[in-house]
């Protein structure tokens, strides 16, 4: 009995999986929490599936920054379109708040929980932009790619995500 | 605008996102179990995305097989009959593979693989037997044709046979639910084309078992070891078992063991077909 692989016409050297695992394995919790920040409920398969995608994609990206950015850019996507499918699944049924675990809420600081509070009422778009910029510290250049818009775009969403965020902490306060 | 937040803001709001993004955590299945199901989903992705672009999926199975220089070598010893099986008692596949070794292999895909779609890995067990050679495709589907509740997790085969160097022909095919019952081994019922040189016992098996073969109930020593067929993703290993047309397989039993020697056995020969 001799068993081939079927499904994979190329050797697996020349379709770089190993380099996606090398990938998977310095950036996968790094995606995780990027989800969980953009507002994921299910971040963990957001995370695969985004480097799913990239497998599938992987012999077109040559360039190994480029493979970080489609995933960065694939979670963005991902977490946009199902927090949006989520709202209208909330919208039809009661309203959930969008907060996070009483868990995680006893242990963060308080000023903590009262800045993820604001940012989780901002739309989605201004959060990416604030999430990309203050906490992976991408150029507008960078967050542009992952949102898939113009860097004008971005420094609009991110002055007015800002302001936002800070009008929503008065408020709070 | 960028002059209404102020520097305050930015550092409370790095601060908050480092909080909160150190109280994240991987899973039970930590990042190898992750990165299992990751590469599952490839191929799950692939099965999904071909069906809805008929041109694509003809590209990616008309591109030549024989290219393939990436080989499972998964295939476990044959302890078949010395005399019958050109592979020989104990031989274990090859793990490299020539790009000249199967130039006759049948085209993709089958008629399962165009209504099955695979959510795991398709393998391909190339076996020969005399001057005749098969070629199985094996992997795992979801479908919805078994039951009207929801899909059915279903194992499925597609089977192109030779004889005697002749164009390859169709022959078994089909899907089986899984249904294993608290058994270690669920046969499913196959065979090549007749009058053939030999039959093929499918099944699946749990993904802790080590080793199938079919066995006599009245002489241990009368026994035909099978193979373990696995692939990415794949939820329970394949199991095949290939033994002489001609066998006298009264009082044979299929058996399973497990890495910690556990056994487990069904009757055989096994009365249900595709």
């Amino acid at each position: 009995v001799e068993t081939l692989d079927a499904s994979s016409p190329v050797p697996a050297d020349e379709t770089g999986e190993t380099a996606v695992a090398a990938l998977f394995q310095a950036r996968y919790l790094d995606m995780v929490r990027l989800a969980v920040l953009l507002g994921a409920d299910d971040a963990e398969d957001i995370a695969q599936e985004a480097f799913a995608r990239l497998l599938t994609r992987h012999v077109t990206l040559r360039d190994p920054g480029a493979a970080l950015a489609y995933v960065r850019s694939t979670v963005c996507n991902l977490t946009r379109k199902r927090w949006r499918h989520s709202l209208v699944v909330r919208s039809r049924t009661l309203a959930m708040p969008d907060q996070a675990s009483a868990e995680h809420t006893a242990i963060l600081h308080e000023d903590h929980r009262e800045v993820l509070a604001a940012l989780a009422t901002l739309p989605a778009r201004k959060r990416e932009a604030i999430v990309l910029r203050y906490w992976l510290d991408l150029s507008d250049s960078e967050i542009a790619a992952a949102m898939g818009v113009s860097a004008g775009t971005v420094k609009s969403q991110l002055s007015k995500g800002m302001g936002s965020l800070g009008k929503a902490l008065e408020a709070l306060a | 605008m960028s002059g209404i937040h102020d520097e305050d803001l930015d550092s409370r709001v790095r601060a908050a996102l480092q909080a909160r993004a150190g109280q994240v955590a991987l899973g039970p299945d930590g990042e190898s179990g992750a990165w299992e199901q990751t590469v599952s989903r490839k191929w799950r992705a692939r099965g999904l995305a071909s069906g809805g672009n008929r041109g694509g999926r003809t590209r990616r199975w008309a591109a030549p097989l024989a290219a393939a220089a990436s080989v499972a070598a998964i295939g476990a010893g044959i302890g078949i009959a010395a005399s019958f099986h050109s592979a020989g008692p104990g031989t274990v596949a090859s793990p490299s593979y020539s790009a000249t070794a199967i130039p006759t292999v049948p085209g993709l895909p089958g008629p399962n693989l165009k209504r099955a779609q695979p959510i795991t890995q398709v393998v391909l067990v190339k076996q020969e037997f005399g001057t005749s050679t098969s070629w199985t495709y094996v992997w795992f589907a979801n479908v919805g044709w078994f039951s009207d509740k929801g899909k059915t997790l279903v194992a499925c085969a597609d089977t192109y046979e030779s004889r005697q160097g002749g164009t390859p022909q169709l022959g078994a095919q089909g899907c089986t639910p899984i249904a294993l019952g608290g058994s270690m081994l669920a046969p499913f019922g196959y065979q090549l084309g007749e009058p053939a040189p030999a039959f093929d016992q499918l099944g699946v098996a749990l993904r802790r078992v080590t080793s199938v073969a079919i066995q006599s109930d009245t002489d241990k020593n009368q026994k035909v070891q099978g193979s373990l067929i696995d692939g990415r993703g794949f939820p329970y290993k394949v199991f095949m078992v290939t033994f002489p047309a001609k066998t006298n397989l009264t009082q044979w039993k299929l058996v399973a063991h497990d890495a910690d020697g556990k056994q487990d056995s069904v009757p055989f020969p096994v009365a249900t077909a595709f």
